[in-house]
């Protein structure tokens, strides 16, 4: 089943503004706030093997969609539609981050990161060649965890001195013990195949501040998708990915020693809770001498994140601009120390 | 004739006598008549004009037989300088001071004054590393002429001019270094990083049980490796002088 949320005033389809954070219509410019709006509760599933046909109820054409599509827009008439039967049963997101950085906010803090990009070609840094900036909302699991750990070590203090014609070296031995309670929140993790997860990872964080109870309305005007995953297939990931979390903590929790050597460290992790979300990105596709760049914005904090294309000749440039830096200051401190100049 | 030439000897008796009030001791005393006259004034007008460059004096002491007598090399330069009160336009000054014990092929080298601190014990090392090849061969003129240049070489510098620190090829391959970093870390960081850790996801961290048991203590003891060619170093003067020095043989 194919929604779309079309002005009470004028019957157009409406739009989610990430400025006002509500649903306006571009006709007549009545806003509306999402967090009234009643959801249409679906009892039925989506069924997998889904080729369904959905048609826009603005002009009857084909909606074009893929398997994973939960919202787009009809490329004819450019309505803003919500595949409501993928967003039902068990693929209803619990919660949302609403975009907060508009279409146009994003363009221009692409176009200003491009033209910090210091190792960039130079064609690239006008970022005039943006062919296509799409928003979407990304799939996500969000684990709360309880690690209990334990941890056992053997450490060292060493302590040297001189005694006489000796020189002393003491070495003071521990068996050093932590049992440790660790809780994450909302540890997340993306449920989407298409993406790379790593670049997924460096989106992080988003701010949790925002996360407000899943409506069809924030969806309007973006791209969404369901997920991939579900919340056990994707737990392996969670557990390695808080797994360095907990190396940082155990580490800050023994100190004072010159050297400690694990040998036993049993991390139990179980997952309390998890969470189906929607977080918002920005999409940039990107030309520069045929080949395609892809970018991604984390459209709540504009952070961005991509492989840019590399100029070998500013590498160079900046090489050689440090290396005979470098050397000049080495130069001329060696000079004030008295040395010569060659 | 004969009176004509006890005049002589006596005005020539009298200008020497006058150079020292002048500030311009001996500088060199060769007591084994090592060297020829005319490398002895060569060498000690380098001696002098050094000795004036760098505000200290340069001194060199020529012994016959100082071991078989007997005598400690260290000692013997100590006393040297209480007995001569040596120093750059005072008594009891800058100096540096090369005794060469020839019998029993043992060098000293000493600094006293101000200027230790440009002769440590451990660029007094340096220097006489420098000049022992030409003491092993016995060219004696050269070890002065060497000792006379390094020590000016030494002056007025804060660090070692030997250090690594001042060598182009060292400058060069630590420029290399940074900029390698540097660019790497651009280079690394260009796609955005990872900017969450433990602290951005954690809900509540507790040590719910600690221990630290000290089980055991192992201790070695390693002697302070002595160099047989070198052992003192510096020391202080029957008169009261500190001073650096660097001692070896040859
Ligand atoms: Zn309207
Ligand atoms: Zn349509």
């Amino acid at each position: 089943m194919l929604i779309h949320h079309t002005c009470p005033n004028c019957g157009a389809d409406m739009n989610f503004n990430s400025e006002t954070g509500m649903l306006s219509c571009d006709s007549c410019g009545h806003n509306q706030s999402v967090e009234q709006l009643e959801d249409i509760k679906l009892t039925q599933t989506f069924e997998q093997d889904d080729a369904r046909e959905y048609h826009c109820e603005n002009c009857g054409a084909v909606v074009v969609t893929d398997k994973d599509t939960t919202a787009t827009s009809c490329s004819f008439c450019g309505g803003a539609v919500i595949l409501v039967d993928r967003l039902s049963g068990e693929l209803a997101p619990v919660q949302v981050i609403p975009f907060t950085i508009s279409k146009e906010e994003a363009m221009q803090a692409f176009k200003k990161w491009c033209r910090n990009g210091r190792l960039t070609p130079k064609g690239f840094m006008t970022a005039n060649r943006v062919k296509n900036i799409t928003g979407m909302y990304v799939p996500f699991w969000m684990y709360d965890l309880n690690n209990d750990v334990e941890v056992h070590a053997k450490a060292t203090k060493v302590r040297t001195y001189t005694s006489g014609e000796y020189q002393v070296t003491e070495t003071s031995h521990y068996d050093v013990y932590r049992k440790l309670d660790i809780d994450y929140a909302k540890v997340p993790v993306d449920a989407s195949e298409k993406l790379d997860d790593q670049i997924m990872d460096k989106l992080e964080p988003y701010n949790y501040n925002d996360l407000k109870p899943f409506k069809t309305a924030y969806l309007a005007g973006y791209l969404a998708e369901k997920y991939n995953y579900n919340d056990e297939q994707l737990y392996p990931r969670v557990k390695n990915k808080v797994k360095s979390y907990i190396d940082n903590y155990i580490t800050s929790t023994i100190n004072g020693y010159t050297s400690v050597q694990y040998h036993q460290k049993n991390i139990n992790t179980k997952q309390k809770h998890s969470y189906y979300v929607l977080l918002p990105i920005w999409m940039i596709y990107y030309d520069l001498e045929k080949q395609e760049h892809n970018f991604l914005m984390n459209a709540q904090t504009g952070k961005i994140v991509g492989k840019p294309p590399v100029s070998m000749q500013k590498v160079s440039l900046w090489f050689l601009g440090l290396f005979s830096s470098s050397f000049i200051v080495l130069k001329i401190i060696a000079l004030l120390l008295g040395g010569a100049l060659w | 004739m004969v009176k004509k030439f006890k005049w002589v000897y006596l005005f020539l008796l009298l200008f020497l006598f006058q150079l020292p009030v002048q500030g311009e001791g001996k500088l060199i005393f060769d007591h084994a008549d090592l060297l020829l006259e005319d490398k002895y004034s060569e060498l000690s007008s380098l001696a002098e004009e050094i000795s004036q460059e760098s505000e200290i004096d340069i001194i060199v002491i020529i012994e016959e037989n100082l071991k078989g007598n007997g005598i400690d090399i260290e000692k013997y330069t100590q006393d040297a300088y209480d007995q001569y009160k040596f120093g750059y336009e005072k008594e009891y000054g800058n100096t540096a001071i090369l005794t060469i014990d020839l019998k029993g092929r043992e060098v000293y080298l000493a600094g006293f004054g101000d200027y230790q601190k440009y002769l440590t014990n451990s660029r007094l090392d340096e220097i006489r590393e420098d000049i022992t090849p030409f003491l092993s061969e016995n060219k004696f003129d050269l070890v002065i002429e060497q000792f006379i240049k390094e020590v000016d070489r030494h002056i007025g510098m804060p660090i070692s001019p030997n250090n690594i620190f001042l060598k182009t090829w060292f400058q060069l391959i630590i420029a290399l270094i940074i900029a390698a970093t540097i660019v790497g870390i651009m280079l690394f960081n260009m796609g955005g990083k990872v900017t969450v850790s433990h602290q951005t996801y954690v809900d509540n961290s507790r040590i719910k049980a600690k221990r630290d048991v000290f089980t055991h203590k192992t201790v070695t003891r390693t002697k302070i490796p002595k160099n047989d060619n070198n052992s003192g170093g510096g020391g202080v003067t029957s008169g009261g002088h500190s001073h650096t020095g660097s001692r070896g043989s040859f």
